[in-house]
Formats: structure tokens, sequence, C-alpha cells
């Protein structure tokens, strides 16, 4: 056992300081011959749950603490005992929130609970004054170490040796100073010294750190005696509940039971045998576990909107059904409550709604308002460097141009990895026959080092975390840019600390929905009841579906999903047996990065294909899915029935399963797995099989429950779709952040036979508008129009009825020529003064503009009006031009129109005639409308993309040899020449890319 | 007199010059651009690019979806200061009055040199040749009465050659040109105004009045009427000269390290130092101009306390105004410094000795300095910052 301690260590999670992580600093430690080990990152306990599992996983006593750092004072703080660590939290909480912190002040509130080391006089001697235990005087070689042992002596205060650890090894130096230049936004040769960490502030070894001090042993001595005062067994598994108003347990248990059978009633008419029974179960394990609180909470929540859409495993729960939190049918569906919550788990389950976008933060306004930022707090997104970012960062330290930095990134996806870009570099075909430079070789070797270090918090995008008293007692809490306070934790790590978490999520499909139902019931008077609706019993829904002409249906409008759609539907000789919402479920589930061979086994078997399950055993688990795995839970289960594992031994595999770190973890597994396995007398072989399937569920998937809430929202969106094609279309664009832009969108509606409209000054909104069989433009896609003047200009209308000409507009609306020049270039007048008359409009804008300043300027001499010149009309490019430019977009026709001629020439297959060229090689004329780069199972990078011409949208494939010779040609609002083979797939055709060229 | 004046342009002059340097950019579309980021604006095109719709004053961003296979350099402005020495030392053989306005562009004023020279057309005839043959340069050749008809008259030819306009005759010539040939209708206004109010050819403007102008235009409404006439009475002015001591350097390796930058700045204040000593000058401003890799250019200057020609001193200040000037972290081209307001040395003490210059040690060791490198060369002894340790 070492007699020192390091009670003074910096891991990645000190932000833009640290380098390492804390699995290299617990092994350093651990290889050392350490017993304990303190984590004290800067201003925070950014990393402290993952630090306790990681000291532990590696034998390691951890101890809890954080370097305060602010202006020009700095102590490190350690927690002797849960008091001390709340004090930590408020004490950090306080330096990132109070304006008029003082940490001398902060130290002498909060020092109850702490040991307090620190070099700085001026901290140190009102602390002492205050009271004289628990503070240390801090020695760190390299640090004006005979200074501090000549102030402890002075002061008569225990010394502390330290070496104030961030480094390592001395590799990690020039790491560390590229991270600091990064912070500072500077350059190596810029960094002064009191900016960085010494390039001696290394984790060392107990002998090395004796060696500094051989005239003041103590100091090393009074790490020891430190840390065994400290605590050490943390324990953060214990759930923290919201508390609901002032109710206590068993109260709060009564109310959630009333309401749930208040529920029920509302939802099911009346009770029978199978909801009481599910419904005892479900209240007996809420209750044991004292659930009742968060369920009420969320209830709360959930009722501020009128449309929501519970989601994540919560919609499993048949309470939450009753409660109105969810609103599929568990029953009904077979959803399986143990997913959601069994005995046995002990981390928190949470539970996720989303509501319209657009009134997300009126709901975390009430939530806020009801729960107080005493109680309250957002998750944090704790955000470090990706492969790009990384790369980029880096590069601007070495002075390298963003030009020539842009250049190489971006050819760089998204989903690199840091550690291995400079592999991923070497093999892309982007960077085919390009050798890149000694100082990008530098950059890469750099860029690749900088994974996981923590620049900086971000809000989660809808976490919130209540607590029943003071949140800045279980975790330091920040001000985030927003203005809303967010803990520092990210989601794994507020969940290992028994936070739990109440995901309030804005999704644009509510509002799509909500949009259309209020334009359908103002068009028509038809008003559909949200809660009751049952849009499957429409048959033009159903037939909608089956189709695959989803776009714009919320989670199933991607190419992919629109192709699976049309494979598992288009001549199935079994259509009528496949309940439509089940086969939904499976859809919606089954599309996830790794599972492309199971997707094309699924739809064989679906479509009628003999299949045997994978074991006997599996048959109660997996028949519902054509013996595939397709949901997370069937993970669980997989591994109850064949390899003996009990509830949450399955529920934890699935979880690490989908994580990204699987690491060891799964190894134990996996073996576990296979042992429980062979004891069933399962062949190896078999087990191997169910084990890739099971592997396919990596990167992300869904449990059922999930797949049948978003199944439901996408059924909605399908019925409005199918019977209000118009309202739903301008919905749809108006909302915005769809899976495709605008122009997409119009396409689609024309080929619904909807009629698009041009913006028009006496009948567009601001959003789009549809009515009947026409779409109108709104004032939103004029590009660069003020909105004020655009509420203006509407709020004149609604109250003064339309502008009957161009002059009574100027006169009646009060409007910058900028956005009146906009307005007639967009063709709003046209209706009033006809196109040809838009120059002449301008001129009257200048005219108009001139009398208005010399009228606001007073001046004596008003100038005469000059009579205004007749200008000639526009020509047909000009007008065009006008409309891309403002509009962002061709409006009046098909981009592709403008080259007729051209296309006429070349006799492309139109694409809706795809499915008769099947085996054949022909010639196609697309646009490009959305594209998605994937990489095959040896790795190689190729891409999907959805191109359109006038007659239909059609998806091309570029295989890893095709993507590799034209890759560089991809790219977005260009006409392209295709020539390939077409292959056909479940009656579903698509072009197999030969060759590209541009046609302009 | 009837004047005569001519206006020399090769277009696209940074293009050209680089086609020189590297033959490879020839007929491919290569533009230049000040500081490569997306937002930065184009500054210059070469034909093939304009074809494809690139001009100046756009975005790169613009550029690039305009034109995939654009090249795009960097400003060089040394080798821009070099390329219109040699064609100014060319021009002054034909008349002393010129006036260079930007990059590869300049009027001459050959009023009163017929007799001398012949007519302006043979003049502007023999200095194309000149120029092709001199400097591999490809120029376009106006000639005409007045600098605005001799400037678009240069400017309306599609390939190398001279153009000639008669005198009385330049609004009949104008007149059906697009209105992009006038001074101050640049890309910006050409495309907001002119083409919104659809008025394309200098004609048409002629024939709105001042007032209708003014109401698109503002106060740039009298000019761009004169201008669309066909008049401009503005004479070929050379550019003046005052007396500065001037030194640039382009550093062999782009570099962002401080180090490096400052020991190339000492060598610059050295040779500025020793210049204002061997004139017996002191300057009373430093100008320090620093050149990113990108082509952003960063200038800042200072009033020194007292006229200064001490290497020691010079460099303080130099040093301050490089800190001020170099806050990017982008690598550095090249740096240029200017000691201008020069005054005569001065023997006689300061008064207010806080504002004093060099002591007289330094001021002793500066002379031992000085000595020693008049008889050993420049390089014989350096500043210890002048070396990049």
């Amino acid at each position: 056992m070492s007699g020192f301690v390091h009670l003074h260590v910096h891991s990645c999670f000190s932000p833009q300081w640290g380098v390492r992580s804390l699995e290299d600093i617990c092994a350093a430690a651990r290889e050392m011959g350490m017993e304990y080990l303190a984590l004290t990152d800067r201003n925070g306990l950014y990393g402290i749950p993952r630090f306790l599992e990681t000291a532990r996983e590696f034998g390691l006593k951890p101890l809890i603490g954080a370097e305060a750092v602010h202006q020009k004072r700095r102590a490190v703080l350690l927690v002797r005992n849960p008091e001390g660590y709340a004090n930590l939290c408020r004490l950090i909480s306080d330096l990132h929130c109070s304006r008029d912190f003082d940490l001398a002040k902060a130290l002498s509130a909060y020092r109850r609970g702490l040991f307090i080391v620190s070099d700085d006089e001026d901290l140190l001697r009102p602390l002492a004054r205050q009271c004289r235990g628990n503070i240390y005087v801090e020695l760190s070689p390299g640090h004006r170490m005979h200074r501090a042992l000549a102030l402890s002596r002075e002061m008569k205060l225990p010394p502390l040796a330290t070496s104030r650890a961030v480094l390592l090894d001395e590799n990690d130096w020039e790491l560390h100073r590229v991270l600091r230049a990064i912070a500072l936004n500077s350059k190596l040769s810029r960094l002064a010294p009191q900016e960085t960490a010494c390039e001696g502030d290394l984790l060392l070894c107990e002998k090395r750190m004796a060696d500094y001090f051989p005239h003041c042993p103590e100091a090393v001595e009074n790490s020891l005696h430190i840390a065994r005062s400290c605590q050490s067994d943390w324990d953060f598994s214990q759930t923290v509940f919201p508390a609901f108003r002032s109710l206590n347990g068993d109260e709060a248990f009564r109310e959630l039971e009333r309401r749930a059978r208040q529920g029920i009633t509302w939802r099911y008419g009346k009770t029978n045998a199978a909801i009481e029974k599910r419904l005892g179960k479900e209240l007996g394990i809420i209750g044991d576990k004292g659930f009742a609180h968060y369920f009420l909470v969320v209830e709360e929540i959930a009722k501020q909107s009128p449309r929501t859409c519970g989601r994540g495993s919560a919609a499993a729960s048949l309470v939450a059904y009753a409660l109105g939190i969810t609103h599929v049918d568990p029953i009904r569906h077979n959803l399986f409550f143990e997913r959601f919550l069994n005995p046995g788990r002990t981390d928190p389950p949470d539970i996720d709604i989303d509501f319209p976008w657009d009134e997300r933060d009126a709901i975390l306004d009430f939530a806020f308002g009801r729960y107080g930022a005493r109680r309250a707090a957002m998750v944090a997104n704790q955000i470090g460097f990706k492969g790009r970012s990384a790369l980029r960062e880096v590069a601007k330290v070495f002075g390298i141009p963003d030009g020539e930095i842009k250049k190489v990134t971006e050819r760089i996806s998204g989903y690199w990895h840091a550690e291995r870009m400079a592999d991923a570099v070497a093999r892309h075909p982007l960077f085919r026959e390009e050798q890149l430079s000694d100082d990008w070789q530098e950059v890469l070797r750099l860029a690749q080092r900088l994974n996981g270090q923590l620049r900086h918090l971000s809000l989660h995008c809808g976490g919130l975390v209540v607590v029943p008293d003071e949140i800045c007692a279980f975790v330091p809490v920040e001000i985030s840019a927003k203005g809303l306070p967010v803990i520092q934790w990210e989601k794994d790590q507020a969940e290992a600390a028994g936070l739990v978490k109440i995901d309030i999520l804005g999704n644009r499909s509510l509002a799509v929905i909500r949009d259309t139902l209020a334009a359908v019931e103002k068009n028509t008077g038809i008003v559909i009841d949200y809660a009751s609706w049952r849009p499957l019993e429409d048959i033009k829904t159903r037939r909608l579906l089956c189709s695959g002409e989803t776009m714009g249906c919320f989670y199933i409008e991607s190419p992919a999903t629109r192709q699976l759609l049309k494979r598992m539907w288009l001549g199935n000789p079994r259509a009528r047996e496949c309940n439509l919402f089940e086969h939904l479920v499976m859809a919606s589930s089954i599309i996830r990065p790794a599972a492309n061979t199971f997707i094309r086994e699924f739809i064989g078997r679906m479509r009628g294909k003999p299949w045997l399950p994978l074991h006997p055993l599996l048959k109660d688990v997996l028949d519902e899915t054509y013996g595939i795995a397709v949901y997370q839970e069937q993970i669980t289960r997989m591994a109850m029935a064949l390899a003996n594992f009990s509830a949450f031994e399955g529920d934890q595999l699935r979880k690490i399963i989908s994580k990204k770190h699987k690491g060891k973890k799964l190894a134990d597994f996996r073996k576990k797995f296979f042992t429980g396995g062979l004891e069933n007398h399962i062949s190896e072989k078999t087990l191997e099989k169910i084990w890739d399937q099971i592997l396919s569920f990596g990167g992300y998937s869904f449990c059922k429950p999930h797949s049948a809430s978003y199944a439901l929202v996408s059924c909605k969106s399908a019925c409005l779709k199918a019977n209000h094609p118009a309202e739903f279309m301008a919905a749809v664009i108006s909302n915005q952040g769809g899976f495709y832009s605008p122009l997409a969108y119009l396409s689609e509606a024309r080929r619904m036979g909807l009629r698009v409209l041009p913006p028009d000054i006496n009948e567009s909104d601001y959003p789009y508008a549809g009515k009947e069989k026409d779409i109108r433009v709104g004032l939103m896609q004029i590009q660069g129009l003020n909105r004020r003047a655009a509420d203006d200009l509407l709020e004149e209308r609604r109250e003064h009825g339309p502008f009957p000409g161009f002059a009574d507009f100027l006169q009646r609306v009060k409007i910058d020529a900028a956005d009146a020049g906009l307005l007639i270039k967009a063709g709003c007048f046209d209706g009033l003064a006809g196109m040809k008359k838009r120059p002449a409009l301008l001129w009257q804008v200048l005219a108009f503009q001139m009398e208005r300043r010399t009228c606001e300027s007073h001046s004596l001499f008003q100038k005469a009006r000059p009579v205004l010149p007749s200008p000639a009309p526009y020509d047909r490019q000009t007008v065009l031009r006008q409309e891309v430019e403002t509009l962002g977009m061709l409006l009046s026709c098909h981009p592709l129109e403008l080259y007729r001629d051209r296309i006429h020439r070349l006799k492309p297959v139109p694409a809706r005639e795809l499915r008769r060229w099947t085996g054949r090689n022909i010639t196609l004329i697309g646009w490009w409308v959305t594209g998605k780069t994937v990489q095959d199972k040896n790795g190689r990078p190729m891409e999907f993309v959805s191109f359109e011409d006038t007659t239909a949208i059609f998806d091309v494939t570029f295989f890893p040899n095709a993507y590799a010779r034209f890759c560089r040609k991809l790219c977005r609002h260009k006409p392209y020449i295709l020539k390939g083979r077409v292959e056909e797939e479940f009656g579903v055709a698509t072009l197999n890319a030969e060759w590209v060229r541009f046609l302009d | 007199m009837e004047r005569d004046i001519l206006h020399l342009a090769i277009p696209a002059f940074p293009i050209a010059l680089a086609r020189i340097d590297d033959p490879a950019l020839r007929e491919r579309p290569v533009a230049v651009a000040a500081g490569a980021s997306e937002r930065a604006v184009i500054q210059s095109a070469s034909a093939e690019a304009r074809a494809e719709g690139v001009c100046e004053g756009l975005s790169v961003r613009h550029a690039r979806g305009l034109c995939p296979a654009l090249t795009l350099l960097p400003p060089q402005p040394h080798r821009i200061h070099q390329g219109m020495q040699a064609l100014l030392k060319m021009t002054a053989a034909y008349s002393p009055v010129s006036e260079p306005v930007s990059g590869g562009q300049l009027f001459l004023d050959l009023t009163g040199c017929r007799r001398l020279l012949g007519p302006g057309r043979d003049v502007a005839a023999r200095l194309d040749r000149e120029i092709a043959s001199g400097l591999r340069l490809q120029g376009q050749v106006g000639v005409a009465g007045n600098k605005l008809v001799s400037r678009i008259a240069a400017g309306c030819l599609d390939k190398p050659g001279v153009c000639d306009v008669l005198r009385g005759a330049e609004y009949p010539f104008i007149g059906p040109l697009p209105v992009s040939v006038l001074p101050g209708v640049g890309e910006a206004r050409r495309q907001v105004l002119m083409q919104d109010l659809n008025l394309r050819r200098v004609e048409e403007i002629a024939a709105l009045s001042q007032n209708q102008l003014r109401l698109a235009f503002g106060p740039f409404a009298p000019l761009l009427h004169q201008r669309a006439r066909g008049v401009d009475p503005s004479p070929v002015q050379p550019p003046k000269r005052t007396p500065q001591i001037l030194e640039e350097s382009f550093l062999v390796r782009e570099e962002n390290d401080d180090n490096l930058l400052l020991a190339e700045l000492c060598r610059l204040v050295e040779s500025c130092g020793l210049r204002l000593r061997q004139s017996e000058r002191e300057t009373e401003r430093l100008t320090l101009t620093i050149i990113y890799t990108d082509g952003a250019v960063e200038k800042r200057s200072s009033f020194l306390p007292v006229p200064l020609n001490h290497d020691l001193l010079l460099y303080e200040a130099a040093e301050e105004l490089f800190f001020q000037a170099c806050v990017r972290r982008v690598r550095l081209r090249g740096m240029r410094l200017l000691c201008d307001r020069l005054t005569l040395e001065s023997g006689q003490a300061c008064l207010f000795p806080l504002v004093s210059g060099p002591s007289p040690k330094q001021a002793a060791l500066q002379e031992v300095l000085d000595r020693l490198r008049g008889r050993y060369g420049r390089e014989a002894v350096r500043w210890g910052r002048a070396l990049a340790l």
C-alpha cells in the first residue's frame, strides 16, 4: 500500500484543461500501488458518477473533490462526508451562477464537511482566523513550493504534498497546451505560463513524490491522513424522485391510484379482469419503488398540451396510458411492462414526452414556474471533440487558414471518431491521390488524441430533473446560454447518480398534426377529436401506408422507411393476414444501422417465406416478429429464455448493447450468455446466430412501446395526408425541419395533384396554407423578409381588409423599402398589378420612400415627386432569378424544366416507369433530393441518394466502387444525368449508379 | 486642346501574373479571394471563371456553387506591386503623366504628343506589343477623349487589342453598352437596382432625369447621369511621392509562431533603422502591415513620442504594433514595415528626458554596430532577437 495519495488530480472532465480519461488515470494510479485516488476537476464534478464506477473497477477507493478556480484565487476542496458533498455542490453552483461570487467568502460559508487545500495566502488567512481545522497548505513541485512551505510554517498550518496531476506522461504536455490554446482562442507561442499547467504536473509515484519532499515528509504523510478521513464508500444508487406538491409517499400513491382508475374509465369505459390484473401489478411495483410522485409530476406536465406523444419504455405502462401520458393501449398491443419497470431494476427509468416543438419552451416555463430553479434543472450534454471538430480546432491553433481547413474537414463525416481519423483519412476515397502535408499530419496526430476531453456544457434537448428539495445539494448547477439552470452531468451520469429525468422534447410532427387539424376545421368544419381518433379505421390511410407514399408523415418518411413499407406491402400475398399497425410498429423498429440482412429476411418471411424459430425456446419471444429480433426488449427476453438471465440481467445486457462504450462488460455478458445457453443444451452455432442478432441492436434501436407510440403518430399523419393533403403538406412545410427541403415537399404535393400557388399579398398568411386542392406559399418562404414587416401587413389586412392596389398597400403599411422590394420580386403583387408591372412597382416604392423621408425630416422645401419612368417588364430569366433569390427555390416550374431541350435530346427514362426497366441499363435525369452515406460490411463507404425528376422520386444506390469514383460529384442543387442498372427487390425498383454527370 | 487619354488594362491582373509563375493555371477557372473562408469576397476572376458566372464581389461560397472547378488563389500583393512597377516603367517611355489605378490598370495622358509619338491608337498598339513581348502579359488598351470612356473602351474588348473612340462620339459609343461598364455601378448596384429596375443599358440611364435617378441612387445620381452621357472632366493624376522607407519580408515558410515572427520583424527594423541612419533621418511614424496566409491584410500605425532611428527603440514600437495587428491565429505570409514622416536627424538632445531617444550607451553601441556592418557586411553582427532560436 502506498503512503502517498494523489489528492489533486485533473481528468478530461476538467473543461479545456484535463487531458487523460478516468480509465487511464485510474489504471496509472493502480499501477503505482495507490489505494485511494481523488478526482479534483476544475470548477465542477463533471465526471464524479463515472469516476466512482471506474475507480472501483480498478480497485481504488474514490475520493470526491474539485479545484475551485475563480479570478486569481484557487483552492482544492476534498469532500469528507455527505454534508461536505452538498456544500461543494453549492459552492460550485454559486461559482457558476452568482455574479458577485467571492471564493474566500464562499469557502467560509460552505467549508463544513470539506478539506480546504491551497497555497493562496489571501485565501488561507481569513479561513484560518475563522477556524484552523481541515485547512492545508498545498506544496507542489514546480509551483513555488518553498514559498508555500514558508507560508505553512508561518501560519502553522499543516502542509500537503500534491503534484497537481494533469499529465500522465511527457507527451500529454503538448496536448494540454493545444487544449489551452483552443480554449483561449490563442496559439501555442502566445500561451502565458499561468494559462497552462506546468510540464511537471504529472501523476507521480510515491517515491518520486517523496524525493521532492525530503525536507518536509509530513506533507506526504498528510495526504494519507486526509484520504483516510474522507468518505470513499459513496453510494449514488438511491433514486431521487421529485415530490408532487406537498404530498407524502402514501398520499401520493393514493392520489395516483385514484387518477389511474379515473383514467381507466376514460380510456376503456369499463374495466375488466385483464385490466385490473395489469393495473394491480403496475401499481404494486410503482408503490414499492416509490414512483407515485414521479408519475403525478409527469402527468401534470403532460396535461399542459392536448397533443403529446408519451414514448419510450413508459408507453408499456397501463398507468401512464390511463393518466394520458402515453396514447397506445399497452394491453391491446401486448407491450412488455417489465421493459419499463421491474422489481429488480435499480436504475430509474425515465418517461419521454414529445410536445409540439413550438410549445416546448412554454412547457419548460411551466415546469420551472411550478418547481422553481431551486428544485429543477435541465440535464446537460457534455460537449467534447468529435473527429471533425478536433481536426478543425487543432488546425486553427496551428494557424492553418479556414479555407484550407474546410477543404479537409468537409470531406470528413461527422461520425468519424477522433481516434480513428488518421486511418479513415488514409483510406477514404475522398482523400485518394492526395498526400497531406507534414503540417496536416501533425494536426491529425494531435487531433486523434482529442477524444473525450470536455469542452463545455450544452442543454440536453429535453431532459428535466426535479428533486424534492434543493438540486444544488445533489449536483452542481450552471446557467445555460438560454438562461436555464443546467446540471453538470449528462443523462447517463445523472441516471447513475439516481436523478430521475423527465424528457420534454419538441416534436415537429405534433405541430404539423395540430396545424392540419386546425386548418381542416377552419376550411371544412370537420372536427377530429385527437384522443378518440382511430386513423387506421380509414381505408385511404391504410392504402397510403401500404403504398409507402409517406413523404411528410412522421417517422416513416425517410427513403429507407418508404422503401421498406413498399417492400412489405406491394404485391404481398399475405397482406390481408398482416395487422397493419403491428407491422408498422415493426417497420419503425427494424430500420436500424446494422440490421440490413435481417430486414431482407423479415420482409421475405412476412411475404410468406417459410421459416423456423432459431430455437424452440424463442418461440414465444420472437413469433410475433417472424422469428427475428426487432424490439430492444426482445434482447432481454431472449437472454432470459435461452441463457437463464434474470429480468434485471437481461435488461443490463440490453443497455450495454445499445450504449457506445461496451468494452469488457459486453464480453462478460457474452460469456454468460453462451454458458447459460450451453447449459440449456443449445448448440454453439445457434447461440452464435442469436448473438449476431443481439449485436445488430448496437447504435440505436427501440423498444416496442416506443415504436408503437411513434407508429400511432405516423398513422395520424398518414390519415391527414390521405384525407386532407393540401392542409397537411402546407403544415409540413410550415413547421420546417422535415426530412426534405420545401422544394421536395412541393414536388410531392404536385405529384399528389395539388396546385402550388405563389405568395400573394391578399391571400398568403405567414405559414403555408392548404385548402382543397391548393397550397398557397406563405410569406415565411420569402427569404430576408423582416418578420415584423410580415406581421404588420397581416395585421393591417386582418383589421381593414384586403389591399385593393399597390398604392393602397404603401399607404396602409409602414414597410421598409427593402421588404417591399422583396414582396414585389416574390410576386406578391402579381395578383393586383400583374407580373409585367413589377419594375414599375419598385420605382413606386423608391418614390414613396423618398416622400416619407422628406416628411419625416420636416424639410422646409418639399421636393416634388418626379414623373416615374415606365420600365419594360422583366424577361423570363429575370423572373425566374427573382424567384430563386426571394423564395430560395423555383416555384413556377420544376428546376429540371429549365433543361427541357437538353433532357429531350438525351431521351431518359421517366422515373415513374423505373420498374419496367428492371435488369436493364438506363439513363435517368434527376434533381438531388436527399442522401445518406453509410458503410458496407467491409467498412467501405457507399451512399443512398434520392433524386426526383418531373414524374417521380427515385432511389439510387452508389455502391462502394461507384461511390469512390463519383463521391466528389455528389452535391446538392444540381441536375444529374445518371446511368446504371435497374434492380428490383420485393417489387421496388432502384437504380445502381454506374456513371454520373451534371446536366448543366 | 483635344485630349488623348489612354487606358491600359491587364484583365484579371493577379491571375495573369500567377499564370506567368504557374502555367498550369492557364485556361482554367481561377479566382483570387482574400481570406479563403467561405464568406471571403472574390477580388479577381479569370475569363474562364467569369464564363461560369463568377465575378468580383461574390462570396467564395457563392462562387464555388457557380463553378465547382474554381481554383482559388490567395492575393499576392508583392507580385502585384512588382508587376505594376514593371508596367509603369514601360509606359514612362511614352508619357510622364501616368496614373496607376489598381492592379494592372493605368491611365496615360498623351495629350499634345501626337506630333512626337503619332496618333493615340498607334501608341496604344506599340505599347500593347511591348507588354506582350517584354512582360508576357496580354493587355487591352482604350484610347478616348477622357478617362471614363478610354477605360470603358479598354473594357469592351473581349480579347487583347486596342479600341480607339472618336472624339465627340463618346455618348453614342457607350449608350448601347450594359450599365455595368459605368464606374460606380458594381455588382451589387447592378444586381439590386439595375436588374430590379430593369435598366440594362447606359442609354436607358442617360434617358432618365437626375431627379428620377436620385430616387434610386441618392447623391450618386448626378455623377451617374454625367457618366452615362460619357462626360468625365477629371485629369490624369500621377501618384504623389512622399519620402518614406519601406522594408518588407515574405517568410520562407508561412508561420504563426510569435518567436519566429518577431525575429523577422526585428530584421525588418534593423534594415529600416540602418537606412534611416544612413540617410541621416528619423521617423515619426511606424506602420506595420501583416499579410496572412489567406490573403487578409492587417495594418497598424503609431506615432513615435520622438523621431527615432535607433534599432532597439524602433523595435519596441514595432513589437507593440505587431501585437495589435496580429490578433488572428492564422499563419503570416509576410510583413511590411513603413517608416514615414521622416525628419532630419537632430544633434540636439531633448529637453525632456522622459521622452528622450536612446541613451548615450545605446547610441554608442548602435554606432559601433553600424560601423562593423559597414565594414563586414550587414550579416556580420545582428541583434539576438533577430535570430529565431
